[in-house]
């Protein structure tokens, strides 16, 4: 052995610098593939694990924790939460769609004027502000992008048969 | 239906690599799995579209975009990415509707998205590299950990030795070890560690894990022999608390 791996094992407590790489790794030898097998499918049925979430008894424990408060929060102030992904869909705990909420923005007359001459074209102002959002990342689901949303009543209706 | 949090206030703990080997691992023994990307630099998601092109063939690709991964095991495989603190309960609750075990990727950083994650676990795994660094920062999460369990709610810790020389055990790794005990039995750690070895790194770049590769490597091995140890620690655990209950 070099001086140089000699000064080296003796810093680091171990004279086998030159062993082979397999007998550390013999520690790391599969048991029985059975086994995991069989407490992957035994873990999988459980129901007492991976517990409903309750956000209020979470919003409690976070208070009662001692680091609770004092956290720093990883959020960008000013920016809407992204969706965990395309899939996600914001859900109540029965696994229904929250109803839609109603959203109420200022804009420049003019941006309105506009909107209000492409909705007459096509579609509602809804689905051409929709649309732009998909347009620039926003993850609205196909359902949600629906042309024209109102009913058609009286005249129209008739002229429509 | 276990949720298992990878956590440390330390970067480049090999949280990334425990979580993607681990759950991959998992899914090939044919567990349904999802992970949570929670960790703002998004490496774990990186990782599951490489996974994606590799695994699902290309014309499938598009189609089947947001769905889960099937494996010939049995198991699937599915990564949610951007979970904010916003977003954590839809994402927990689509998570755990879809799969049976889930993981969390959690930022390498002291924060409330942490916390949150580590309050809806039922284990928290600590890796930690034999560094004083890492050993200071792995206590850390481990005395967070320590104070979220509630009466009635476990959440318990493991540490995670992670990157360990393959050569054998160094000074610093001994001395690792008895630190590591000399906090008894409140946070235990797994026999099995994570070895230091190339083909995790290459990894991120090949979108295969370690047994996708060679079934047979020494590294896969090391991730069957850690997966098999997380089955049965769960399972451990389970019995416990039935029994308490």
């Amino acid at each position: 052995m070099s001086t140089k791996k000699k000064e080296q094992a003796e810093l680091l407590d171990t004279d086998d610098l030159d062993q082979d790489e397999e007998e550390g790794a013999a520690s790391a030898q599969s048991p029985s593939e059975d086994t995991s097998k069989n407490l992957v499918a035994r873990l999988s049925r459980r129901s007492d694990g991976g517990k409903p979430l309750d956000e209020a008894d979470l919003q409690a424990r976070l208070e009662r924790h001692p680091k609770g408060g004092k956290l720093p929060s990883l959020e960008r102030p000013g920016t809407a939460p992204p969706s965990p992904s395309a899939t996600v869909v914001d859900t109540n705990p029965d696994g229904e769609r929250y109803a839609p909420v109603n959203l109420k923005i200022q804009v420049p007359l003019y941006v309105q004027d506009w909107l209000d001459q492409q909705a007459k074209a096509r579609g509602s102002k809804r689905w051409h502000i929709l649309r732009a959002l998909k347009a620039i990342g926003c993850p609205v689901e196909e359902a949600d992008l629906y042309e024209d949303g109102r009913r058609i009543r009286g005249s129209a209706r008739d002229r429509m048969r | 239906m276990p949720v298992i949090s990878y956590a440390s206030g330390k970067g480049g703990s090999c949280k990334t690599t425990s979580v993607l080997s681990v759950g991959v691992e998992l899914a090939m023994k044919g567990g349904q799995v999802a992970v949570m990307d929670c960790d703002p630099n998004q490496h774990a998601a990186k990782f599951y579209k490489l996974f994606r092109k590799v695994q699902v063939p290309a014309g499938d690709s598009k189609r089947n975009k947001n769905a889960p991964v099937e494996l010939s095991g049995g198991g699937s495989f599915h990564i949610l990415p951007d979970v904010t603190e916003k977003n954590f309960a839809s994402a927990l609750r689509e998570a755990q509707g879809a799969a049976a075990f889930v993981l969390l990727d959690l930022p390498g950083v002291d924060s409330k998205l942490n916390l949150i994650a580590q309050l809806n676990s039922d284990l928290v795994v600590i890796p930690l590299q034999p560094s004083r660094m890492d050993l200071d920062d792995a206590f850390r999460a481990a005395d967070d950990v320590d104070h979220a369990s509630t009466p009635g709610r476990y959440v318990e810790s493991r540490f995670l030795l992670a990157r360990w020389p393959v050569l054998g055990e160094t000074r610093t790794t001994k001395h690792v070890r008895k630190q590591l005990e000399k906090r008894g039995d409140r946070n235990r750690s797994f026999s099995v560690p994570l070895f230091e070895r190339t083909i995790f790194k290459e990894m991120t770049f090949s979108g295969k894990t370690p047994g996708m590769i060679d079934p047979d490597s020494n590294a896969a091995m090391n991730i069957s022999a850690m997966t098999t140890e997380l089955l049965q620690t769960l399972d451990d655990m389970n019995n416990r608390h039935e029994a308490v209950a």
